[in-house]
Protein backbone atom coordinates (compact mmCIF):
# COMPACT_ATOMS: atom_id res chain seq x y z
CA UNK A 1 0.00 0.00 0.00
CA UNK A 2 1.47 3.38 -0.88
CA UNK A 3 -0.05 6.67 0.56
CA UNK A 4 -0.46 9.69 -1.77
CA UNK A 5 -0.62 13.44 -1.14
CA UNK A 6 -1.49 16.28 -2.98
CA UNK A 7 1.02 18.98 -3.56
CA UNK A 8 -0.17 21.48 -5.56
CA UNK A 9 -2.22 20.25 -7.98
CA UNK A 10 0.23 16.95 -8.55
CA UNK A 11 -0.60 13.46 -6.84
CA UNK A 12 2.80 12.80 -5.18
CA UNK A 13 3.20 9.14 -3.95
CA UNK A 14 4.72 8.62 -0.39
CA UNK A 15 8.46 7.18 -0.57
CA UNK A 16 9.43 7.26 3.21
CA UNK A 17 6.75 6.89 6.04
CA UNK A 18 7.64 6.90 9.34
CA UNK A 19 5.26 7.01 12.63
CA UNK A 20 6.83 7.47 16.23
CA UNK A 21 9.73 5.76 15.56
CA UNK A 22 11.88 4.77 18.66
CA UNK A 23 15.47 3.21 18.45
CA UNK A 24 17.49 2.40 22.20
CA UNK A 25 21.07 1.33 22.85
CA UNK A 26 21.06 0.20 26.48
CA UNK A 27 20.09 3.77 28.39
CA UNK A 28 20.64 5.57 25.55
CA UNK A 29 17.68 6.36 22.84
CA UNK A 30 19.02 7.14 19.80
CA UNK A 31 16.09 7.88 17.92
CA UNK A 32 13.00 9.22 19.90
CA UNK A 33 10.12 8.99 18.37
CA UNK A 34 10.63 10.40 15.25
CA UNK A 35 8.02 10.79 12.35
CA UNK A 36 8.04 12.25 8.51
CA UNK A 37 6.49 11.24 5.30
CA UNK A 38 9.30 11.81 2.07
CA UNK A 39 7.52 12.17 -1.29
CA UNK A 40 8.82 10.17 -3.97
CA UNK A 41 11.24 11.75 -6.55
CA UNK A 42 12.78 14.35 -3.98
CA UNK A 43 15.92 14.48 -2.01
CA UNK A 44 15.52 14.73 1.21
CA UNK A 45 18.84 15.56 3.61
CA UNK A 46 18.89 14.60 7.63
CA UNK A 47 21.10 16.87 8.62
CA UNK A 48 22.64 17.33 12.36
CA UNK A 49 25.54 17.28 14.66
CA UNK A 50 27.44 13.82 14.55
CA UNK A 51 25.75 11.41 17.39
CA UNK A 52 22.75 12.71 16.63
CA UNK A 53 20.89 10.09 15.32
CA UNK A 54 20.90 10.18 11.93
CA UNK A 55 22.66 6.59 10.95
CA UNK A 56 20.63 4.88 12.91
CA UNK A 57 17.81 6.37 11.37
CA UNK A 58 18.92 5.41 8.05
CA UNK A 59 19.76 2.04 9.19
CA UNK A 60 16.29 1.46 10.54
CA UNK A 61 14.97 1.87 7.25
CA UNK A 62 17.07 0.38 5.47
CA UNK A 63 15.94 -2.51 7.52
CA UNK A 64 20.07 -2.99 8.86
CA UNK A 65 18.76 -2.59 12.53
CA UNK A 66 15.60 -3.18 14.12
CA UNK A 67 13.36 -0.78 15.56
CA UNK A 68 12.19 -0.77 19.15
CA UNK A 69 8.55 0.51 18.21
CA UNK A 70 7.03 2.72 15.66
CA UNK A 71 6.08 2.22 11.94
CA UNK A 72 8.33 2.23 9.30
CA UNK A 73 7.17 2.00 5.32
CA UNK A 74 9.54 2.35 2.37
CA UNK A 75 7.46 2.25 -0.81
CA UNK A 76 4.62 0.18 1.12
CA UNK A 77 7.33 -2.19 2.21
CA UNK A 78 8.06 -3.16 5.89
CA UNK A 79 12.33 -2.94 5.83
CA UNK A 80 12.09 -6.38 8.21
CA UNK A 81 9.08 -8.00 6.86
CA UNK A 82 9.72 -7.26 3.32
CA UNK A 83 13.38 -6.78 3.49
CA UNK A 84 13.88 -9.13 0.52
CA UNK A 85 11.60 -7.30 -2.01
CA UNK A 86 12.94 -3.66 -0.75
CA UNK A 87 16.44 -4.82 -1.21
CA UNK A 88 15.76 -5.09 -4.91
CA UNK A 89 14.20 -1.34 -5.33
CA UNK A 90 16.74 0.33 -2.79
CA UNK A 91 20.14 0.91 -3.18
CA UNK A 92 22.71 2.16 -0.26
CA UNK A 93 25.84 3.83 0.19
CA UNK A 94 26.90 3.00 3.64
CA UNK A 95 29.27 4.29 6.26
CA UNK A 96 32.07 2.61 7.55
CA UNK A 97 32.08 -0.08 4.72
CA UNK A 98 34.05 -1.32 2.25
CA UNK A 99 34.70 -3.76 -0.69
CA UNK A 100 37.25 -6.10 -1.27
CA UNK A 101 40.46 -4.71 -1.60
CA UNK A 102 41.97 -6.40 -4.56
CA UNK A 103 38.78 -6.05 -7.08
CA UNK A 104 38.81 -4.22 -10.20
CA UNK A 105 36.18 -1.91 -10.20
CA UNK A 106 34.39 -3.54 -13.10
CA UNK A 107 34.14 -6.54 -11.24
CA UNK A 108 32.92 -5.19 -8.48
CA UNK A 109 30.15 -3.85 -10.42
CA UNK A 110 29.36 -7.52 -12.15
CA UNK A 111 29.73 -9.05 -8.67
CA UNK A 112 26.79 -6.67 -7.45
CA UNK A 113 25.01 -7.03 -10.77
CA UNK A 114 24.97 -10.82 -10.09
CA UNK A 115 22.80 -10.17 -6.74
CA UNK A 116 19.63 -8.71 -8.59
CA UNK A 117 16.96 -9.73 -11.27
CA UNK A 118 17.01 -6.39 -12.66
CA UNK A 119 20.35 -4.21 -13.66
CA UNK A 120 21.06 -1.35 -15.33
CA UNK A 121 24.04 -1.57 -18.44
CA UNK A 122 27.37 -1.69 -16.69
CA UNK A 123 29.41 0.25 -18.88
CA UNK A 124 26.84 3.33 -18.90
CA UNK A 125 27.31 3.11 -15.04
CA UNK A 126 30.89 3.79 -15.58
CA UNK A 127 30.58 6.18 -17.69
CA UNK A 128 27.98 8.47 -15.80
CA UNK A 129 30.64 8.12 -13.27
CA UNK A 130 33.58 8.85 -14.80
CA UNK A 131 34.84 5.51 -13.95
CA UNK A 132 35.28 4.09 -17.47
CA UNK A 133 38.97 4.52 -17.34
CA UNK A 134 39.34 3.23 -13.81
CA UNK A 135 37.41 0.06 -14.76
CA UNK A 136 40.81 -2.21 -14.25
CA UNK A 137 41.66 -0.49 -10.86
CA UNK A 138 41.76 -2.42 -7.80
CA UNK A 139 39.67 -0.71 -4.93
CA UNK A 140 42.70 -0.31 -3.10
CA UNK A 141 44.38 1.48 -5.36
CA UNK A 142 41.27 4.46 -5.66
CA UNK A 143 40.98 7.55 -4.24
CA UNK A 144 38.42 8.65 -1.40
CA UNK A 145 36.67 10.37 -4.05
CA UNK A 146 36.80 7.69 -6.61
CA UNK A 147 35.55 4.98 -3.86
CA UNK A 148 33.03 7.22 -3.14
CA UNK A 149 31.73 7.54 -6.70
CA UNK A 150 32.20 3.56 -6.88
CA UNK A 151 30.28 3.19 -3.84
CA UNK A 152 26.76 5.23 -5.57
CA UNK A 153 27.29 3.74 -8.68
CA UNK A 154 27.18 0.06 -7.12
CA UNK A 155 24.01 1.13 -5.16
CA UNK A 156 22.62 2.03 -8.74
CA UNK A 157 23.58 -1.17 -10.27
CA UNK A 158 19.82 -2.42 -9.68
CA UNK A 159 18.16 0.91 -10.81
CA UNK A 160 16.77 1.53 -7.69
CA UNK A 161 13.36 3.47 -6.91
CA UNK A 162 15.34 5.07 -3.75
CA UNK A 163 18.94 5.74 -2.66
CA UNK A 164 20.35 6.02 0.63
CA UNK A 165 23.27 8.16 1.18
CA UNK A 166 24.94 7.73 4.88
CA UNK A 167 27.51 10.49 5.05
CA UNK A 168 28.98 10.58 1.59
CA UNK A 169 31.05 13.38 1.42
CA UNK A 170 32.57 12.89 4.56
CA UNK A 171 36.71 12.89 4.12
CA UNK A 172 36.01 14.30 0.85
CA UNK A 173 38.40 17.64 0.07
CA UNK A 174 35.73 20.52 -1.08
CA UNK A 175 36.44 20.00 -4.89
CA UNK A 176 35.55 16.46 -4.42
CA UNK A 177 32.56 17.17 -2.70
CA UNK A 178 31.22 19.24 -4.91
CA UNK A 179 31.34 16.98 -7.75
CA UNK A 180 29.93 14.10 -5.70
CA UNK A 181 26.85 16.97 -5.76
CA UNK A 182 26.37 17.24 -9.46
CA UNK A 183 26.76 13.79 -9.35
CA UNK A 184 23.70 13.50 -7.05
CA UNK A 185 21.75 15.77 -9.15
CA UNK A 186 22.30 13.77 -12.24
CA UNK A 187 20.67 11.20 -10.43
CA UNK A 188 17.45 12.71 -9.06
CA UNK A 189 16.81 14.03 -13.27
CA UNK A 190 16.41 10.47 -13.45
CA UNK A 191 13.54 10.46 -11.39
CA UNK A 192 14.82 8.59 -8.42
CA UNK A 193 14.16 9.31 -4.77
CA UNK A 194 17.28 9.97 -2.73
CA UNK A 195 17.56 10.26 1.35
CA UNK A 196 21.06 10.77 2.39
CA UNK A 197 22.10 12.45 5.73
CA UNK A 198 25.29 14.72 6.18
CA UNK A 199 26.36 16.60 8.66
CA UNK A 200 27.46 19.46 6.15
CA UNK A 201 24.97 22.24 6.66
CA UNK A 202 26.16 23.61 3.28
CA UNK A 203 25.61 20.50 1.57
CA UNK A 204 22.14 19.97 2.91
CA UNK A 205 21.06 23.41 1.72
CA UNK A 206 22.42 22.93 -1.98
CA UNK A 207 21.43 19.33 -2.43
CA UNK A 208 18.34 18.76 -0.69
CA UNK A 209 14.53 19.79 -1.16
CA UNK A 210 14.07 19.19 2.31
CA UNK A 211 15.62 18.70 5.26
CA UNK A 212 14.85 17.28 8.68
CA UNK A 213 17.16 18.55 11.87
CA UNK A 214 17.90 16.19 13.89
CA UNK A 215 19.56 16.70 17.79
CA UNK A 216 20.07 13.77 20.66
CA UNK A 217 17.61 11.51 18.59
CA UNK A 218 14.75 14.03 18.04
CA UNK A 219 13.63 15.61 14.70
CA UNK A 220 13.70 19.19 15.87
CA UNK A 221 12.80 20.96 12.27
CA UNK A 222 11.15 19.90 8.85
CA UNK A 223 11.13 21.76 5.84
CA UNK A 224 12.80 23.03 2.30
CA UNK A 225 16.20 24.57 3.51
CA UNK A 226 14.29 28.28 2.68
CA UNK A 227 11.90 27.71 4.51
CA UNK A 228 13.73 26.82 7.33
CA UNK A 229 16.29 29.88 7.58
CA UNK A 230 13.33 32.48 6.82
CA UNK A 231 11.40 30.95 9.88
CA UNK A 232 14.29 31.88 12.25
CA UNK A 233 13.63 35.62 10.79
CA UNK A 234 17.54 35.52 10.99
CA UNK A 235 19.08 38.84 8.94
CA UNK A 236 21.87 38.77 6.85
CA UNK A 237 25.69 39.96 7.61
CA UNK A 238 27.50 43.01 6.28
CA UNK A 239 30.89 43.55 6.95
CA UNK A 240 33.66 45.59 5.74
CA UNK A 241 36.41 47.77 6.97
CA UNK A 242 37.34 51.62 5.45
CA UNK A 243 40.71 52.74 4.60
CA UNK A 244 40.32 55.15 6.73
CA UNK A 245 38.99 56.37 10.49
CA UNK A 246 35.42 57.79 10.19
CA UNK A 247 32.93 58.78 12.97
CA UNK A 248 30.84 55.47 13.36
CA UNK A 249 27.55 57.95 12.83
CA UNK A 250 28.57 58.59 9.90
CA UNK A 251 26.83 54.63 8.51
CA UNK A 252 24.52 54.71 11.28
CA UNK A 253 21.41 55.74 9.09
CA UNK A 254 21.52 53.76 5.76
CA UNK A 255 18.42 52.70 4.55
CA UNK A 256 17.10 48.89 5.19
CA UNK A 257 19.81 48.32 8.08
CA UNK A 258 18.56 47.85 11.60
CA UNK A 259 21.76 47.33 13.40
CA UNK A 260 25.39 48.20 13.44
CA UNK A 261 28.43 46.80 15.37
CA UNK A 262 31.77 47.82 15.28
CA UNK A 263 34.37 45.15 16.24
CA UNK A 264 37.90 46.54 15.92
CA UNK A 265 38.36 48.02 12.54
CA UNK A 266 35.75 46.29 11.42
CA UNK A 267 31.69 47.46 11.04
CA UNK A 268 29.05 45.14 10.70
CA UNK A 269 26.03 45.69 9.35
CA UNK A 270 22.69 43.33 10.36
CA UNK A 271 19.79 43.64 7.64
CA UNK A 272 16.58 41.84 5.78
CA UNK A 273 17.23 43.21 2.63
CA UNK A 274 21.06 43.45 2.19
CA UNK A 275 21.06 44.86 -1.75
CA UNK A 276 19.45 47.51 -0.43
CA UNK A 277 21.72 48.21 2.16
CA UNK A 278 24.93 47.37 -0.16
CA UNK A 279 23.46 50.14 -3.14
CA UNK A 280 23.26 52.19 -0.19
CA UNK A 281 26.87 51.71 1.11
CA UNK A 282 28.50 51.68 -1.93
CA UNK A 283 27.23 55.13 -2.99
CA UNK A 284 28.04 56.62 0.53
CA UNK A 285 31.56 55.07 0.34
CA UNK A 286 31.58 57.06 -3.20
CA UNK A 287 30.61 60.04 -2.33
CA UNK A 288 33.21 60.57 0.89
CA UNK A 289 35.72 59.24 -0.70
CA UNK A 290 36.44 56.41 1.19
CA UNK A 291 37.85 52.73 0.10
CA UNK A 292 35.90 49.92 0.91
CA UNK A 293 38.09 47.12 2.30
CA UNK A 294 37.15 43.16 2.89
CA UNK A 295 33.67 44.03 2.02
CA UNK A 296 31.83 40.25 2.66
CA UNK A 297 28.18 39.40 2.93
CA UNK A 298 26.93 36.30 4.54
CA UNK A 299 22.97 35.42 4.27
CA UNK A 300 21.75 33.33 7.17
CA UNK A 301 22.24 29.63 6.84
CA UNK A 302 20.76 26.12 8.07
CA UNK A 303 23.82 25.99 10.72
CA UNK A 304 21.95 29.78 12.24
CA UNK A 305 18.95 27.31 11.94
CA UNK A 306 20.43 25.08 14.24
CA UNK A 307 22.06 27.31 16.47
CA UNK A 308 18.43 29.27 16.62
CA UNK A 309 16.33 25.83 17.60
CA UNK A 310 18.78 24.58 19.92
CA UNK A 311 21.59 27.18 21.34
CA UNK A 312 24.39 25.58 19.82
CA UNK A 313 26.97 25.33 17.25
CA UNK A 314 26.33 22.32 15.13
CA UNK A 315 30.12 21.82 14.95
CA UNK A 316 31.54 20.14 17.80
CA UNK B 1 22.35 -19.40 -8.87
CA UNK B 2 24.17 -16.53 -11.00
CA UNK B 3 24.93 -14.89 -7.49
CA UNK B 4 26.46 -17.73 -6.22
CA UNK B 5 28.65 -18.60 -9.21
CA UNK B 6 29.49 -14.71 -9.33
CA UNK B 7 30.76 -14.56 -6.31
CA UNK B 8 32.63 -18.25 -6.26
CA UNK B 9 34.58 -16.66 -9.30
CA UNK B 10 35.22 -13.64 -8.07
CA UNK B 11 36.32 -14.92 -4.17
CA UNK B 12 38.67 -17.25 -6.22
CA UNK B 13 40.16 -14.41 -8.19
CA UNK B 14 40.70 -12.62 -4.83
CA UNK B 15 42.72 -15.53 -3.80
CA UNK B 16 44.96 -15.56 -6.55
CA UNK B 17 45.70 -12.32 -6.17
CA UNK B 18 46.84 -13.22 -2.82
CA UNK B 19 50.32 -14.16 -2.37
CA UNK B 20 49.98 -15.21 1.58
CA UNK B 21 47.04 -16.86 0.74
CA UNK B 22 48.12 -18.82 -2.29
CA UNK B 23 51.47 -19.56 -0.73
CA UNK B 24 50.13 -22.80 1.79
CA UNK B 25 47.49 -24.01 -1.10
CA UNK B 26 49.11 -23.99 -4.25
CA UNK B 27 52.85 -23.98 -3.31
CA UNK B 28 53.36 -25.79 0.12
CA UNK B 29 51.61 -29.12 -1.24
CA UNK B 30 54.55 -29.46 -4.43
CA UNK B 31 57.51 -28.33 -2.18
CA UNK B 32 56.10 -30.96 0.31
CA UNK B 33 56.23 -33.50 -2.55
CA UNK B 34 59.55 -32.52 -3.95
CA UNK B 35 61.14 -32.02 -0.49
CA UNK B 36 60.47 -35.57 0.71
CA UNK B 37 61.06 -36.86 -2.73
CA UNK B 38 64.61 -35.32 -3.11
CA UNK B 39 65.05 -37.01 0.41
CA UNK B 40 64.26 -39.87 0.30
CA UNK B 41 65.29 -40.96 -3.09
CA UNK B 42 65.54 -44.76 -3.36
CA UNK B 43 62.33 -45.35 -4.46
CA UNK B 44 59.90 -48.35 -3.33
CA UNK B 45 60.44 -50.05 -0.65
CA UNK B 46 58.96 -52.79 1.82
CA UNK B 47 56.62 -50.85 3.95
CA UNK B 48 54.04 -52.18 6.35
CA UNK B 49 52.06 -54.12 3.52
CA UNK B 50 53.86 -53.37 -0.05
CA UNK B 51 56.24 -51.91 -2.25
CA UNK B 52 55.90 -47.78 -1.40
CA UNK B 53 57.74 -45.00 -1.51
CA UNK B 54 58.62 -42.64 0.78
CA UNK B 55 57.03 -39.92 -0.97
CA UNK B 56 53.62 -41.80 -1.17
CA UNK B 57 53.64 -42.83 2.26
CA UNK B 58 53.55 -38.44 2.72
CA UNK B 59 50.69 -38.09 0.10
CA UNK B 60 48.00 -38.37 2.77
CA UNK B 61 49.78 -35.50 5.12
CA UNK B 62 50.18 -33.25 2.06
CA UNK B 63 46.31 -33.53 1.35
CA UNK B 64 45.10 -32.98 4.72
CA UNK B 65 47.11 -29.78 5.20
CA UNK B 66 45.96 -28.06 1.74
CA UNK B 67 42.57 -29.25 3.13
CA UNK B 68 43.78 -27.19 6.84
CA UNK B 69 45.65 -24.39 4.87
CA UNK B 70 42.48 -23.75 2.73
CA UNK B 71 40.01 -24.07 5.73
CA UNK B 72 41.34 -22.70 8.37
CA UNK B 73 43.87 -20.38 6.96
CA UNK B 74 42.36 -19.14 4.24
CA UNK B 75 38.24 -19.21 4.83
CA UNK B 76 38.12 -18.27 8.50
CA UNK B 77 40.34 -15.25 8.34
CA UNK B 78 39.08 -14.29 5.23
CA UNK B 79 35.39 -14.45 6.77
CA UNK B 80 36.47 -12.71 9.74
CA UNK B 81 38.29 -9.99 7.82
CA UNK B 82 35.47 -9.26 5.65
CA UNK B 83 33.08 -9.07 8.17
CA UNK B 84 35.67 -6.58 10.19
CA UNK B 85 36.40 -3.91 7.12
CA UNK B 86 32.25 -3.60 6.47
CA UNK B 87 32.36 -5.87 3.43
CA UNK B 88 29.66 -8.11 4.60
CA UNK B 89 27.46 -5.20 6.26
CA UNK B 90 27.37 -4.16 2.36
CA UNK B 91 26.28 -7.27 0.93
CA UNK B 92 23.41 -7.57 3.92
CA UNK B 93 21.69 -4.06 1.91
CA UNK B 94 21.51 -6.16 -0.97
CA UNK B 95 19.20 -9.35 -1.72
CA UNK B 96 21.90 -11.57 -1.46
CA UNK B 97 21.10 -14.66 0.89
CA UNK B 98 23.13 -16.15 3.48
CA UNK B 99 22.90 -19.63 2.09
CA UNK B 100 23.82 -18.14 -1.54
CA UNK B 101 26.77 -16.28 0.58
CA UNK B 102 27.47 -19.63 2.36
CA UNK B 103 27.59 -21.48 -0.70
CA UNK B 104 29.77 -19.38 -2.79
CA UNK B 105 32.72 -19.41 0.05
CA UNK B 106 32.23 -23.66 0.29
CA UNK B 107 32.76 -23.61 -3.87
CA UNK B 108 35.38 -21.40 -3.81
CA UNK B 109 37.17 -23.22 -1.10
CA UNK B 110 36.64 -26.47 -2.78
CA UNK B 111 37.82 -25.26 -6.30
CA UNK B 112 41.13 -24.25 -4.00
CA UNK B 113 41.17 -27.39 -2.25
CA UNK B 114 41.08 -29.53 -5.97
CA UNK B 115 43.72 -27.38 -7.59
CA UNK B 116 46.30 -28.01 -4.83
CA UNK B 117 45.08 -31.36 -4.08
CA UNK B 118 45.96 -31.88 -8.11
CA UNK B 119 49.17 -30.24 -8.18
CA UNK B 120 50.04 -32.72 -5.00
CA UNK B 121 49.51 -35.78 -6.99
CA UNK B 122 51.27 -34.16 -10.47
CA UNK B 123 54.35 -33.50 -7.91
CA UNK B 124 53.84 -37.35 -6.96
CA UNK B 125 54.06 -38.98 -10.05
CA UNK B 126 57.56 -37.61 -10.66
CA UNK B 127 58.76 -39.72 -7.14
CA UNK B 128 56.52 -43.02 -7.63
CA UNK B 129 53.52 -41.74 -5.57
CA UNK B 130 50.03 -42.82 -6.62
CA UNK B 131 46.99 -44.36 -5.54
CA UNK B 132 47.33 -48.07 -4.80
CA UNK B 133 43.26 -48.21 -3.63
CA UNK B 134 40.19 -47.20 -5.75
CA UNK B 135 39.89 -43.65 -7.01
CA UNK B 136 36.09 -42.65 -6.78
CA UNK B 137 36.55 -44.00 -3.09
CA UNK B 138 39.56 -41.76 -2.64
CA UNK B 139 37.84 -38.54 -4.10
CA UNK B 140 34.56 -39.82 -1.96
CA UNK B 141 37.02 -39.57 1.26
CA UNK B 142 38.39 -35.74 0.03
CA UNK B 143 35.53 -34.76 -0.37
CA UNK B 144 33.76 -35.44 3.24
CA UNK B 145 36.93 -34.73 4.96
CA UNK B 146 37.14 -31.20 2.83
CA UNK B 147 33.15 -30.25 3.80
CA UNK B 148 34.11 -30.93 7.39
CA UNK B 149 36.93 -29.23 7.52
CA UNK B 150 34.97 -26.30 5.74
CA UNK B 151 31.98 -26.30 7.92
CA UNK B 152 34.17 -26.17 11.17
CA UNK B 153 36.22 -22.92 9.44
CA UNK B 154 33.30 -21.32 8.81
CA UNK B 155 32.05 -22.13 12.27
CA UNK B 156 35.12 -20.66 13.59
CA UNK B 157 34.92 -17.44 11.33
CA UNK B 158 31.12 -17.18 13.00
CA UNK B 159 32.47 -17.06 16.54
CA UNK B 160 35.75 -15.33 16.07
CA UNK B 161 34.87 -11.76 17.03
CA UNK B 162 37.78 -9.93 14.79
CA UNK B 163 40.23 -11.02 12.42
CA UNK B 164 42.90 -11.19 14.70
CA UNK B 165 41.43 -13.69 17.16
CA UNK B 166 40.29 -15.57 13.98
CA UNK B 167 43.78 -15.97 13.09
CA UNK B 168 45.30 -16.48 16.39
CA UNK B 169 42.68 -19.72 16.87
CA UNK B 170 43.33 -20.71 13.30
CA UNK B 171 47.18 -21.29 14.23
CA UNK B 172 46.07 -23.00 17.26
CA UNK B 173 44.71 -25.31 15.13
CA UNK B 174 46.48 -25.36 12.47
CA UNK B 175 50.08 -26.27 14.25
CA UNK B 176 49.01 -28.74 16.89
CA UNK B 177 46.19 -30.72 14.80
CA UNK B 178 49.49 -31.01 12.33
CA UNK B 179 51.83 -32.84 15.12
CA UNK B 180 49.12 -34.72 17.02
CA UNK B 181 47.36 -36.38 13.92
CA UNK B 182 50.26 -38.85 12.43
CA UNK B 183 51.41 -36.53 10.00
CA UNK B 184 54.71 -36.52 11.30
CA UNK B 185 54.82 -38.20 14.48
CA UNK B 186 52.67 -41.71 14.97
CA UNK B 187 50.09 -41.47 17.09
CA UNK B 188 51.61 -44.30 19.30
CA UNK B 189 54.65 -42.19 19.85
CA UNK B 190 52.59 -39.36 22.38
CA UNK B 191 51.90 -39.32 25.88
CA UNK B 192 48.91 -42.04 26.75
CA UNK B 193 47.16 -39.03 27.79
CA UNK B 194 46.84 -37.21 24.50
CA UNK B 195 46.13 -39.60 22.45
CA UNK B 196 42.62 -40.28 22.27
CA UNK B 197 42.66 -36.89 21.97
CA UNK B 198 44.63 -37.21 18.89
CA UNK B 199 41.91 -39.76 17.87
CA UNK B 200 38.64 -37.75 17.65
CA UNK B 201 40.93 -34.84 16.08
CA UNK B 202 39.10 -34.61 12.68
CA UNK B 203 42.61 -34.83 11.05
CA UNK B 204 43.18 -37.86 12.05
CA UNK B 205 40.83 -39.96 11.10
CA UNK B 206 40.96 -38.07 7.58
CA UNK B 207 44.58 -38.89 7.60
CA UNK B 208 43.90 -42.65 8.79
CA UNK B 209 41.82 -43.11 5.73
CA UNK B 210 43.46 -41.46 3.22
CA UNK B 211 46.24 -43.34 4.13
CA UNK B 212 44.20 -46.84 3.74
CA UNK B 213 42.90 -46.00 0.18
CA UNK B 214 46.34 -44.10 -1.25
CA UNK B 215 48.96 -47.35 -0.24
CA UNK B 216 46.41 -49.65 -0.35
CA UNK B 217 46.05 -50.73 2.99
CA UNK B 218 42.18 -50.50 3.24
CA UNK B 219 38.87 -49.07 1.53
CA UNK B 220 36.13 -46.99 2.99
CA UNK B 221 34.66 -49.93 4.36
CA UNK B 222 37.63 -50.80 6.73
CA UNK B 223 37.01 -46.59 7.71
CA UNK B 224 33.81 -46.54 8.62
CA UNK B 225 34.77 -45.30 12.71
CA UNK B 226 36.63 -42.56 10.65
CA UNK B 227 33.83 -41.48 7.85
CA UNK B 228 31.97 -41.28 11.34
CA UNK B 229 34.03 -39.06 13.08
CA UNK B 230 34.57 -36.85 10.51
CA UNK B 231 30.53 -36.74 9.46
CA UNK B 232 30.40 -35.73 12.74
CA UNK B 233 32.44 -32.99 13.06
CA UNK B 234 30.36 -31.87 9.24
CA UNK B 235 27.43 -31.66 11.61
CA UNK B 236 28.99 -29.80 14.01
CA UNK B 237 30.67 -27.08 11.92
CA UNK B 238 27.12 -26.75 9.92
CA UNK B 239 25.20 -26.21 13.00
CA UNK B 240 27.35 -23.87 14.80
CA UNK B 241 27.61 -21.81 11.48
CA UNK B 242 24.09 -21.44 11.29
CA UNK B 243 23.40 -20.73 14.64
CA UNK B 244 26.57 -17.70 15.29
CA UNK B 245 27.09 -16.53 11.99
CA UNK B 246 26.70 -12.59 12.35
CA UNK B 247 27.22 -10.24 9.09
CA UNK B 248 28.61 -7.45 11.17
Amino acid sequence: MTKTSFIGKEKVATAISLDNVVKRYGKLIAVNGVSFDVEEGEIFGLVGPNGAGKTTLIELIEGLRLSDSGYISVFGLDPLKDGPKLKEIMGAQLQATSIYERIRVREAMELFASFYPKTVDIDELLHIFSLTEKSKSYYKDLSGGLKQRLAIALALVNDPQILFLDELTTGLDPRARRNMWDFIQGVREKGKTIFLTTHYMEEAERLCDRVGIMDQGRLIALGSPKDLIQGISAESKISFSLDQRIDIKEVEYLEGMSKLEQIGDKLILYTNDPGKVLEELVTLAHKKGWELIDLNMEKPNLEDVFLTLTGKEIRD
Amino acid sequence: MRALFKLAITEFKLFLREPAATFWVIVFPVLWMVFFGLLYPEGPKEYGYGDISEAQYLLPGGIGIVIIAASFMGMTINIATYRNLGILRRFRVTPLKTSIFMGSHLLNQCLQIAVGISLLFMAGLFFDAGVEGSIPELIALIILGMLSFLALAFALASVAKTPRSAGLISMLIFFPMIFLCEIFIPIEDLPSWLQPVAEVLPLTPLNHGLRDVILGWGGLGDNLLNLGILSGWLVVGLLVSLKWFRWE
